[in-house]
């Protein structure tokens, strides 16, 4: 999987391409934990995203357990159809696209 | 007159070459036994069986075929967090102990002997150090055999190190893997038997547990049912996957039947701060089926594969979940009710069937699951069987990506 990271002022976008299962978990989590543990403001955008596991959904909702105990934030802002049947199926997709209210207040 | 004196002389000279060609035999000779025995014991050092001895054992026996091969009488290896040292043993005691004492000093003065000190090549402050009796200096050659020994001792302690590594690794990917087989065994190895229902159920763990479980429970006559999937894989799945099995049986014994996401909230209050320190979450489908009312009652909690048809039906309903998984606090659990009279199907899978992909990488996918749903003569057991069969066929020897796990119920007619 393709993993790309933008810095856009106090916000992160991370760009998601490719499968994302069990196999790439440990790649995602390198790359995320410095910037949750800052209490960034995390989008992560899925919507190149071909596959999506539960071990990947899991990790996604790790982030945005970390983010929120750093009183930063992670959001996944886009998803590709087939990650939306998948969010849609586990009934994720609020939990893990809504933004907390009061961040950044 | 005849001269005498020169035949004696003749003669003797004679001897003294004779003599000096017969010493420089005995030292080629000599030499040629040496050279033997140093090819000897070098074979012997390219022998030293890695893979069967500790690594302070190598180096221990990688010494000794250095006494051998540089006519030393002690050798030392020293290096950060290790220090062996071996000595002939064919001297007696007092000289045994002179020489531990001369290669422990790192000095050979109180020996009448020799030193010699070589680096180990890729070893930070390692050292091979040999001491030799005697007066006769270690030669060029002698070093040059040294330092073969020593690039030999680095290399034989990296692969003996490389070697306790993978044993360690494999011992504990096969404790996991027994590990996760025991956890198994807290699943059902048969489906139960309930007038008014016919029950199809089926668990295959992929070669690395994925977390699937599955419960039964009859209380009352209402038969109770969870079908679920820990996320991730291997040990720590497993042992979530029995600590809610525990957890549903608990709950079953504990919850109103008219309401399966009682239930699923009993489990997520036993389980919510287990899940968050493990950084998991479980998907639960928790449901009862009451033959007598003819009535199913589902709450599902993040599930897939999961569907319905009623009788005299011929398309199937998935049932959508009304929270997250268990673990995810986001949303209320909900029961959705539903008909279940003689004819109707529901079938709960895991996302090891759908997921299952072909040489090709297509996966089975969630449509060809819900074909199997809309015939209307078969039965939970043909239905399950078939799916099965065909996951399998789909994967045309590929390995299981995942445990696949499938229940079919069907309403039968209900006779007491």
């Amino acid at each position: 999987m393709k993993i790309e990271v933008t810095h856009n002022d106090k916000k992160v976008l991370i760009g998601l391409e490719g499968r994302f299962d069990a196999h790439e978990v440990q790649d995602f989590r390198s790359t995320l934990d410095p910037l949750l543990e800052s209490g960034s403001w995390i989008s992560a955008d899925l919507s190149e995203v071909v596959f999506i596991d539960s071990s990947a959904l899991a990790e996604l909702v790790r982030a945005r357990k970390r983010a929120r105990a750093a009183e930063g934030e992670f959001i996944v802002s886009a998803l590709s159809d087939s990650a939306r049947v998948i969010f849609e199926l586990t009934g994720l997709t609020a939990a893990l696209t809504t933004a907390r209210t009061d961040f950044g207040q | 007159m005849i001269a005498v004196a020169p035949v004696a002389s003749s003669e003797a000279v004679l001897r003294g070459e004779l003599d000096r060609l017969r010493d420089e035999r005995d030292s080629a000779i000599a030499a040629l036994v040496d050279t033997q025995d140093r090819l000897a014991a070098v074979g012997a050092l390219m022998q030293i069986p890695v893979a069967t001895l500790e690594e302070n054992e190598v180096i221990e026996r990688t010494l000794a075929e250095a006494l051998e091969l540089t006519g030393s009488d002690a050798t030392r290896f020293s290096a950060e967090n290790s220090d062996i040292v071996v000595i002939a043993q064919h001297y007696s005691p007092v000289i045994v102990q002179e020489l531990r004492f001369a290669i422990d000093k790192k000095s050979a003065d109180q020996l009448t002997g020799t030193r010699a000190v070589v680096p180990v090549p890729g070893l930070q402050s390692g050292l091979l150090i040999a001491i030799r009796r005697g007066k006769k200096p270690y030669s060029t050659g002698d070093l040059q055999m040294l330092e073969t020994v020593a690039a030999a001792v680095g290399k034989l302690r990296e692969l003996a190190h490389r070697h306790y590594d993978e044993v360690q690794r494999a011992t504990i990917e096969r404790e996991h893997r027994l590990a996760s087989e025991l956890a198994q065994a807290v699943l059902p190895t048969s489906a139960p038997s309930i007038a008014g229902l016919d029950v199809y159920s089926q668990c295959v763990q992929a070669a690395v547990t994925g977390g699937d479980l599955l419960v039964f429970s009859v209380v009352g006559g209402v038969l109770w049912f969870a079908v679920g999937d820990v996320a991730g894989k291997g040990l720590p799945a497993a042992t979530v996957m029995t600590r809610t099995v525990s957890a549903l049986r608990v709950a079953f014994l504990t919850s109103n039947s008219t309401n399966p996401a009682g239930a699923v909230e009993a489990v997520a209050r036993e389980l919510n701060a287990y899940l968050d320190s493990a950084e998991l979450f479980v998907t639960l489908a928790v449901g009862t089926v009451n033959p007598q009312e003819k009535t199913l009652r589902i709450c599902n909690a993040g599930h897939s594969p999961l569907m319905y048809r009623g009788a005299n039906s011929f398309s199937c309903r998935i049932i959508d979940p009304t929270c997250p998984p268990v673990g995810v606090p986001f949303g209320t659990p909900t029961t959705v009710e539903l008909d279940f009279e003689s004819g109707s199907v529901l079938l709960v899978g895991t996302d090891g069937l759908a997921e299952q992909d072909d040489p090709q990488g297509n996966l089975f996918g969630y449509e060809r699951i819900s074909g199997f749903m809309s015939e209307q003569d078969s039965g939970a057991q043909k239905i399950g069987r078939n799916l099965m069969a065909a996951v399998d066929e789909h994967a045309a020897g590929m390995p299981a990506a995942d445990d696949r796990t499938l229940v079919v119920l069907q309403a039968v007619e209900f006779q007491q």
